[in-house]
């Protein structure tokens, strides 16, 4: 009875004291505005007044607040990932782990239609995909009727590189690359680089990042290679070797954040930096900014070091070469996949870039017109295809 | 051309809160403060304990109700003023019923009605205009008269509440109880924040001697800490991760339905629904205890039944007692013979059905417990005491699971999928790799959460629980899952906005 009695005041001290202690540091520790760990801002304490008061405006943003300023947040996210994994479940947030620290998403958001989207799943709807692929087909076509090619680049998923070294079934996710095959004419210049990356891979080169969702530099040099092969300008392939290699420590990406396991070790980001590459400008037409050479390093001392390449996120960007020699001029249609491959493209073109997932895109006519086009390159990666139907949009004329 | 597929919109049905809107169900943690938030744990809970205890015992009742009003109010303040014309009209109901008891018991009866019809009314409108006004508007030339209202919230917990003040002003008729002549005791009562929003429904005979003089000690305290950890860890650890489950399961269906994943959808939601809402009563029972009330027990095992009879004497029986004492046996029981009886227990499953919420999904869910109830007392009861009782746990666990089918979905088209799906009827096959990986992903879990819908780790821990080792473990575990779940509460808040760089 003794014990039972001591014990339970034990009992009351071990619960009061954590919730005391997490209220006082709470109450103590400064608010943050921003989270770096998940790019958002955080809640700040909500502004009191009764119209937000009576709509449960200012109480719902309260919840939100206590939330966002918890103590300890970023530490308390890695004991739950590691509780998972003791689970036996595997993964963590739909992130797979892989051998050495190997990170690859697994869950996406299935695009249905703008209202509707199934979170969290390893399916995909067939009919946003045929959309897609159907609209790259008539886009093919029309093209072709100004006598201009359209080369088309999917960038395969870190899950399509890497997934055979964990437990998951590839099956899933190798059938969204035959709907891809299947639904694109036969014409359309389509890229599969399954088979180079994951050969690259298996061969022991880091084309993937382990934390992140996109290609490496390595990586994006291999789809860069494979790019001029499929345009017949294998001889003007620069080599590996006329490129003086910087090497950025410290690279924790979107999908170790994700992931939430937080034991999974920090990264290396490659510049592959070349003779003359002050020689090029960027140029965003929309705000009049630009700057020489292909990385704003700003970021490189941020945790979102991936922005360095291309500036980040920008919805049309013009880079040329500063010469007088001719050069042909590619609009390229993309996503975030391209900025680390267009410091190699750049060499050989100047490029029109728009970004096809901040909305806004116009008809490719107007840029042709505008900038004097002379092909359309596509490079959007496998997960945007299945999470937004952006490339269903894309049309030749107005 | 591709062959249609449908896709299910994953509406995420909670046990106990379910809106008026239309279509629209709202999770808990949008509109209130639940147990299972952070700011319920870290910041009220130790702020209402410290103020309780630090005040003198007279004004703790004041403190319980004002903080009370503040819990409820927080997700529509508006709501505030709703739950004080409850109150004070079954308060002032309460005492005219009182006052007329000896000298006019038509008086009496009036006070009664006026004050349990103006309860209902609330929950009545709140809850069930919108339904009514859209069935109503299947009628061809009703559609242009019947118009839902928009942006109707339900007020939290109103159908508990409700259940709860009509249960005092009935037994004060009935003098099973004593008038409450205190207005704060009856508002700390009704307003009482551990069982506001998902019960256990309280009768308030159940309590009324604790209203007023109860003596709040160290062990109890104790056990009610103790019994909120294991509610925090059925609740977050187990029901959140089986709810988890049951969503991607039930949207993979959508996608490419299979036997296992039905299977799955099915079994990941029996226990999703059990850990959830039995988690949540232990919460309640234990937050209780902490301020020195005695609620009554909501689960006892309900999955370890051997009849549909058996489950719902064992399944939110606070709620099942309350349909007996104030439904059932005032319209006659069994005792008007059996026809009669039929009917008692369709209007009671009728109701039971509508109270889960304001859909037809739920109505059938009546009606197919109704079915089941009436084959069991007509003659099932009585063979399934015979049978071997691995078989008649099947029967019921069986029985229970595609009750949950009904449940779950409000789009009675998707739930008949997966029930076809379960008997291998529209599937692609037994189960594709991603749904293999998934369910074996996902066993350990399910395995923990089965056995322990049983006695059994209970009674284990009976067993050794008074061991000097035990004994000094048991406020560690308790320690450790509050970090575990805190950690796990904080992970569902933490958003990475991932494709910022696009």
């Amino acid at each position: 009875m003794k014990h039972q009695k001591i014990a339970n005041i034990l009992t009351f001290v071990l619960f009061a004291l954590p919730l005391a202690l997490g209220l006082v540091l709470f109450a103590l520790l400064p608010d943050r505005s921003f989270s770096a760990e998940e790019n958002r801002s955080l809640q700040t304490f909500p502004k009191l007044t009764w119209q937000t008061l009576g709509k449960g405006k200012f109480t719902e943003q309260m919840n939100s607040y206590f939330a966002d300023q918890f103590p300890a947040r970023d530490a308390l996210v890695g004991i739950k990932g590691i509780a998972e994994l003791a689970l036996g479940k595997g993964e963590n947030n739909g992130v797979l782990l892989g051998s050495d620290g190997q990170l690859a998403v697994r869950w996406f958001d299935a695009y249905i239609d703008r209202l509707i989207r199934v979170e969290d799943t390893d399916y995909y709807a067939k009919q946003s995909v045929a959309a897609q692929t159907d609209a790259l087909n008539r886009l093919h076509a029309d093209l072709a009727k100004e006598g201009m090619q359209l080369t088309v680049i999917i960038p395969p998923r870190t899950l399509d590189v890497v997934g055979a070294d964990t437990r998951y079934p590839m099956q899933s996710a190798d059938a969204l690359w035959q709907d891809l095959a299947t639904g694109l004419d036969d014409s359309v210049r389509f890229l599969d680089l399954r088979q180079t990356m994951t050969e690259a891979h298996a061969a022991g080169d880091q084309v993937y990042y382990r934390t992140d969702h996109h290609w490496t530099t390595k990586g994006a040099y291999l789809a860069y290679k494979s790019l001029m092969q499929s345009l017949g300008k294998e001889g003007k392939i620069i080599p590996e070797s006329a490129f003086t290699i910087e090497t950025v420590d410290g690279f924790l990406g979107t999908t170790w954040s994700r992931a939430g396991l937080k034991f999974v070790q920090p990264e290396t980001v490659e510049l592959w930096h070349f003779e003359g590459e002050d020689d090029y400008i960027v140029t965003d037409p929309e705000t009049g900014v630009s700057f020489e050479g292909f990385y704003n390093r700003d970021y490189l001392e941020k945790k979102d070091k991936y922005s360095a390449f291309l500036d980040g996120t920008h919805g049309v960007l013009i880079v040329k070469k500063n010469t007088d020699e001719p050069r042909e001029t590619l609009l390229v249609l993309k996503d975030s996949f391209l900025n680390s491959m267009a410091p190699f493209l750049a060499q050989h073109y100047d490029l029109v870039v728009v970004n096809l997932s901040v909305g806004g895109v116009q008809p490719l006519q107007t840029y042709i017109d505008q900038y004097g086009c002379d092909g359309v390159l596509i490079v959007y990666n496998a997960e945007n295809v299945i999470e937004s139907n952006a490339l269903a949009g894309v049309k030749y004329a107005p | 051309m591709t062959k249609p597929v449908q896709y299910f919109i994953i509406i995420y049905t909670e046990y106990y809160v379910f809106l008026a809107e239309t279509e629209r169900i709202k999770m808990p943690e949008e509109i209130a403060v639940v147990f299972s938030s952070l700011i319920f744990l870290f910041a009220y809970l130790p702020l209402t304990l410290a103020v309780y205890y630090v005040v003198p015992r007279k004004w703790r009742n004041v403190v319980l109700f004002v903080l009370s009003l503040l819990f409820y109010g927080w997700g529509e303040p508006i709501y505030i003023a709703l739950m004080m014309v409850s109150i004070t009209v079954a308060y002032v109901g309460g005492l005219f019923i009182e006052k007329y008891r000896h000298t006019s018991p038509g008086k009496c009866k009036a006070a009664m009605i006026v004050s349990l019809a103006l309860n209902l009314a609330f929950l009545l409108f709140f809850k069930y205009f919108n339904f009514a006004m859209e069935t109503l508007a299947l009628i061809p030339f009703l559609s242009e008269v019947a118009k839902p209202i928009e942006g109707l919230s339900l007020p939290v917990g109103i159908s508990f509440y409700t259940f709860q003040i009509m249960s005092y002003t009935i037994d004060l008729y009935r003098h099973e109880t004593e008038v409450q002549k205190n207005y704060v005791a009856f508002g700390t009562y009704v307003t009482l924040f551990p069982q506001l929003i998902a019960g256990p429904i309280v009768r308030y005979r159940d309590v009324d001697d604790q209203l007023i003089g109860r003596r709040e000690n160290m062990a109890d305290i104790a056990a009610g800490v103790r019994r909120f950890c294991a509610g925090l860890a059925k609740k977050v650890l187990l029901g959140d991760g089986a709810a988890a489950a049951f969503r991607y399961f039930s949207a993979a269906a959508g996608f490419e339905n299979t036997a296992l994943g039905a299977w799955m959808t099915v079994i990941c939601y029996t226990l999703h629904i059990y850990y959830d809402f039995s988690g949540y009563s232990d919460m309640a029972i234990g937050l209780g205890m902490m301020f020195g009330f005695k609620f009554p027990e909501n689960f006892d095992y309900p999955y370890i039944s051997k009849s549909i009879t058996e489950f719902w004497r064992r399944w939110h029986i606070t709620l099942s007692t309350w349909f007996r004492e104030y439904v059932y046996i005032p319209l006659g029981g069994n005792r008007k013979g059996k026809a009669r009886q039929y009917l008692n227990l369709a209007a009671v499953w009728l109701l039971t059905g509508l109270w889960h919420g304001a859909s037809w999904n739920f109505v059938l869910w009546g009606v197919y417990f109704l079915v089941i109830l009436v084959i069991e007392k007509a003659f099932l009861l009585r063979a399934l005491e015979k049978i071997p009782r691995v078989f008649s746990h099947l029967y019921a666990i069986l029985l229970i699971g595609i009750g949950w089918i009904i449940f779950a979905f409000p789009n009675l088209g998707e739930g008949w999928t997966i029930f076809a799906g379960m008997f291998g009827a529209g599937t692609v096959g037994f189960a594709t790799p991603v749904v293999l990986y998934e369910a074996l992903r996902y066993l350990p879990l399910l395995v923990i959460c089965m056995v322990g819908a049983t006695p059994l780790p209970k009674r284990l821990f009976e067993k050794i629980k008074d061991k000097p080792v035990v004994t000094y473990a048991t406020p560690v575990l308790c320690a450790l899952i509050l970090v575990l779940c805190t950690a796990y509460l904080v992970d569902s808040t933490f958003s990475p906005f991932l494709y910022y760089i696009f």
